[in-house]
């Protein structure tokens, strides 16, 4: 068999074919992905969502998670993506930095996918509209899926930690 | 008129409590109480605290023996000492007791784990077995 490299097709890197797995989310009709090695767990958000007063307008409340009191960002309202939260569907991601738990409340969570990391695009400058929380893009079947940032979510609402 | 849906128990346990804020006050602690009765959504305690009905507290409650009753499966950083069950609850009632000193406080738990909450009504249902 001739050499790829010979024929001119350019061979992955060893990272580029590295793969990842991702998430997959709704808000509204859009669909996004984060990394599985960001998500702690996933809980139904029919656990209940304590709402607590003098927090960030994009804080829905708390939840009580097996004794630990975690906030929950409403991703929707961050993203102002106008669409009802039906508490049987949505769910709950669970995100762990620097030691500090993180709920994030999301319309669905549909599925995993596996991809490699050469099939993630830089966000060109039109899709950057989200305040800058994407940091990558994805096609998968016929979905776009825009790959979020959420820590910088989390420091942006929380910016002293 | 009050309405409980679960079997209430007298009991006396110690607790803290303090009013619940996302951006914890480094300078406000959580105090020590004195559990007067306790239900799976609801309990009764002494505090020499003064809450305003609508107040979200956040209560860890020494219950001997509750947590056996838990079947978490995923144990994290556990250690073989009974710990205290954290609830967040809502103030229903606010009676003094001794005026400026002492009050009884009636709370509704509004944030409380459903595994947890299944083993407080399993230890409950325990105690009135005994």
């Amino acid at each position: 068999m001739a050499d790829k490299k010979e024929q001119g097709v350019r061979v992955p890197s060893a990272k580029e074919s590295k793969g990842i797995e991702i998430i997959e989310f709704c808000l509204g009709e859009e669909y996004y992905g984060i990394d599985v090695r960001e998500v702690r767990e996933i809980i139904k958000a029919s656990t209940g969502i304590v709402p607590v007063s003098g927090t960030h307008a994009s804080i829905s409340g708390v939840i009580n998670l097996r004794g630990k009191i975690i906030p929950v960002i409403n991703l929707s309202r961050h993203f102002d993506v106008h669409a009802e939260y039906n508490l049987k569907k949505s769910r709950i991601i669970v995100s762990e930095f620097n030691q500090v738990f993180v709920g994030f409340w999301v319309h669905r969570v549909t599925r995993i996918h596996r991809i490699l990391e050469s099939q993630i695009e830089p966000p060109s400058d039109l899709v950057q509209f989200k305040g800058g929380y994407i940091m990558g893009v994805t096609r998968i079947e016929e979905r776009i899926l825009f790959l979020l940032d959420f820590e910088k979510i989390v420091s942006d609402i929380n910016p002293h930690g | 008129m009050e309405r409980r849906r679960f079997i209430r128990i007298q009991a006396r346990y110690m607790l803290r409590h303090e009013k619940y804020t996302l951006n914890a006050d480094q300078d406000r602690k959580a105090v020590a109480g004195v559990v007067k009765n306790y239900s799976g959504d609801g309990a009764l305690f002494e505090s020499k605290t003064k809450y305003d009905i609508g107040d979200i507290l956040k209560l860890e409650i020494d219950i001997p023996g509750w947590d056996k009753f838990k079947t978490e499966f995923y144990k994290e950083k556990r250690t073989s000492a009974s710990e205290p069950m954290v609830v967040l609850a809502s103030v229903v009632r606010v009676e003094a007791v001794v005026p400026d000193d002492l009050y009884d406080i009636g709370v509704f738990f509004v944030g409380i784990d459903q595994g947890h909450q299944g083993a407080l009504i399993k230890q409950i249902n325990a105690r009135l077995g005994q």
